[in-house]
């Protein structure tokens, strides 16, 4: 069963829809992620979720509850704000113990639930603290133990790690994976950067301009994505436009590309996405295995990296990136035609 | 340059200097004053403390001195609640005419307080209110409310949305969330509210005036009234008295909190 569902779910603030239809199920005990750049609708959707704003129509449960007409005091989720949103005038433990004080929970339960809270997220210790004596990362993890410790339905994270410098926010991800993982409580998190929602979630909802445009597993979504704004707003991407042609791709420069996945017959234009990480370079003259595409091109520059190596190739005046791994392999220079080939079933067919 | 830098600082304590003892001295020479024997003023000093036993017979300067507390009481305690009440829905809620309102309440703090008494005295007497105490509560309140409103919005701007909502999500009512999230982050700025309106009150001589009734004034009309038939170092002394309690008011609240440092 989903922990949470919306379905259908449209909001318009004034004349902007920020939502239009929008259906998701989010599966219990998981961590799912709503990826899309700012004025996709991520954040109204979380809201809505949460109970700050309410849909202009379609449906929202909670554990198989219709939570519609329910303000958020009563629906039982914990929400972790982007500034995390501490009570200043409270100390750590005050701020954890919150929402059972309001609950009126007995004493000493609340002592021992708060103690409990603070150890799972690292924090024993510093319960007489103020928010303000407290560095960032332990911030966040007082507004993390301040969500779970009522023990919420779903647990609902606003760009959780957008506030923290990247060391940090490495660290603070495998807590989060760690914590939500004991906890068990389902997650969902919203975010615009996509190495986030690859390494922290079990499944991601990708969101554009109000709509949902894909959905599914990390590697799913990244290895075959529906279309050019998926593909290239989660990792990097090189995109062919060409006709199609008898079951394989033809290209401006006559060059013919198959894909994984014939095209329709029907379709007169195809679209062709390929990882930078999945193409190869060869020397121009060295003779291509058999069911593999190449084409032509000139190297135009070369990113040194370290461990990693990126090429910039001209192709018919478009640029090609192409990562390789610094395996010591002969580099190609600047100028060198090349041929960059890669697999049929790397050559994904999206929407334009 | 340094040199001119250093010579500008200088400059600068010395004007800092200068501005302190003009405010200042005054006041200090007042209250040595009251506690001088000679009623002339005369130098040297006869330490005494005469004038504070003259005061403590003078039932009238007593009496409006008493009067004067409990109407500023009264003002500052209305006028705080009303005020924030007032500075949260602006801060809250959009409606119709707010921006109008919020404009309404400046011209107050401008118009002469002479008009503003003497409208007062007007339509309190044409409505039936009258004068008396009960009308200086009126009128002060009415006088301190843009203050309060205005300082207490002031720190509302720093205030947090997400704090509110924090709250919520956490299960707290509406009332429990004002109660102990936006109340106690607003404290600073209500107290700070709140001297304002005891001091608009407390301070006030011309509404007063003319809202008082023969017999029942407040202790800055009563000194009015004294003075005008002679002057007696007393008010030297109520003054003094005056002067050290709102010092040690202010000195306890400015302890507690940091005015703009620390939350």
């Amino acid at each position: 069963m989903s922990a949470v569902a919306v379905s259908e779910v449209s909001k318009s603030f004034g004349a902007f829809r920020a939502l239009d239809r929008v259906s998701i199920d989010f599966p219990d005990g998981r961590l799912y992620a709503l990826l899309g750049p700012s004025g996709s609708g991520k954040t109204t959707l979380l809201r809505l979720i949460a109970g700050f704003d309410f849909p202009d129509s379609g449906a929202i449960t909670i554990a198989g509850q219709p939570v519609n007409e329910l303000p958020v005091e009563k629906r039982d989720v914990g929400m972790m704000f982007q500034n995390y949103a501490l009570f200043p005038n409270m100390t750590v433990f005050d701020n954890v113990a919150f929402g059972l004080t309001v609950r009126a929970v007995a004493r000493d339960e609340i002592r021992r639930r708060v103690r409990e809270t603070l150890d799972l997220v690292q924090l024993s210790g510093l319960e007489g603290r103020k928010p303000h004596q407290l560095s960032g990362g332990q911030k966040q993890r007082v507004a993390l133990a301040r969500a779970i410790v009522i023990r919420p339905r779903v647990l609902l994270l606003d760009e959780p790690l957008s506030a923290l410098d990247k060391a940090l926010r490495v660290e603070m991800q495998v807590e989060l994976r760690r914590i939500q993982r004991e906890v068990g409580i389902t997650t969902i998190f919203v975010t615009h950067d996509q190495e986030e929602a690859l390494t922290l979630s079990d499944r991601i909802g990708m969101l554009r301009d109000g709509a949902l445009v894909q959905e599914g597993p990390p590697s799913e979504i990244y290895e075959r994505p529906a279309s050019v704004f998926a593909a290239k707003f989660l990792g990097d991407a090189n995109i062919f436009e060409g006709r199609a042609d008898g079951g394989t791709v033809a290209l401006a420069d006559g060059s013919r590309i198959r894909t994984c996945g014939r095209p329709a017959q029907a379709m007169q234009s195809a679209v062709v996405a390929v990882r930078p990480e999945k193409m190869r370079l060869q020397p121009a003259a060295q003779a291509v295995p058999n069911g593999t595409n190449a084409i032509a091109a000139v190297v135009a520059q070369q990113i040194f990296a370290g461990s990693s190596l990126t090429y910039l190739l001209d192709w018919q005046g478009q640029t090609i990136r192409v990562f390789a791994q610094n395996r010591g392999d002969a580099v190609m220079a600047v100028g060198d035609p090349v041929k960059i080939t890669w697999s049929p079933e790397h050559s994904i067919l999206v929407e334009p | 340059m340094r040199r001119g830098g250093a010579r500008l600082a200088l400059a600068g304590r010395l004007y800092l200097g200068l501005v302190l003892l003009f405010l200042y001295v005054p006041i200090i020479v007042m209250a040595v004053m009251s506690f001088n024997a000679s009623p002339l003023y005369a130098l040297p000093i006869e330490w005494s403390g005469v004038w504070y036993q003259r005061l403590a017979a003078n039932g009238r300067l007593i009496d409006a001195g008493l009067n004067s507390l409990g109407v500023a009481l009264l003002t500052t305690v209305i006028a705080s609640t009303l005020g924030t009440a007032a500075a949260i829905a602006f801060f809250r809620y959009d409606f119709a005419g707010k921006r109008l309102l919020q404009i309404l309440l400046f011209p107050p703090i401008a118009i002469p307080w002479l008009i503003i008494g003497t409208s007062m005295l007007i339509f309190f007497f044409w409505i039936g209110i009258g004068r008396g105490l009960h009308a200086m509560v009126l009128g002060h309140v009415a006088l301190a409310l843009p203050y309060v409103i205005i300082v207490v919005s002031a720190r509302l701007k720093a205030f947090d949305p997400h704090l509110e909502e924090a709250a919520r999500s956490l299960g707290a009512s509406h009332l429990q969330t004002i109660r102990y999230v936006t109340l106690p982050f607003l404290a600073p700025g209500v107290i700070a509210a709140a001297l304002f309106a005891f001091a608009v009150s407390f301070d006030q001589f011309v509404i007063s005036y003319f809202l008082a009734v023969p017999g029942v004034s407040t202790l800055p009309v009563e000194i009015y009234t004294a003075i005008r038939k002679g002057f007696t170092p007393e008010i030297n002394a109520i003054s003094t008295i005056i002067i050290c309690l709102s010092m040690a008011v202010l000195l306890a609240v400015a302890r507690q909190y940091k005015f703009g440092g620390e939350r």
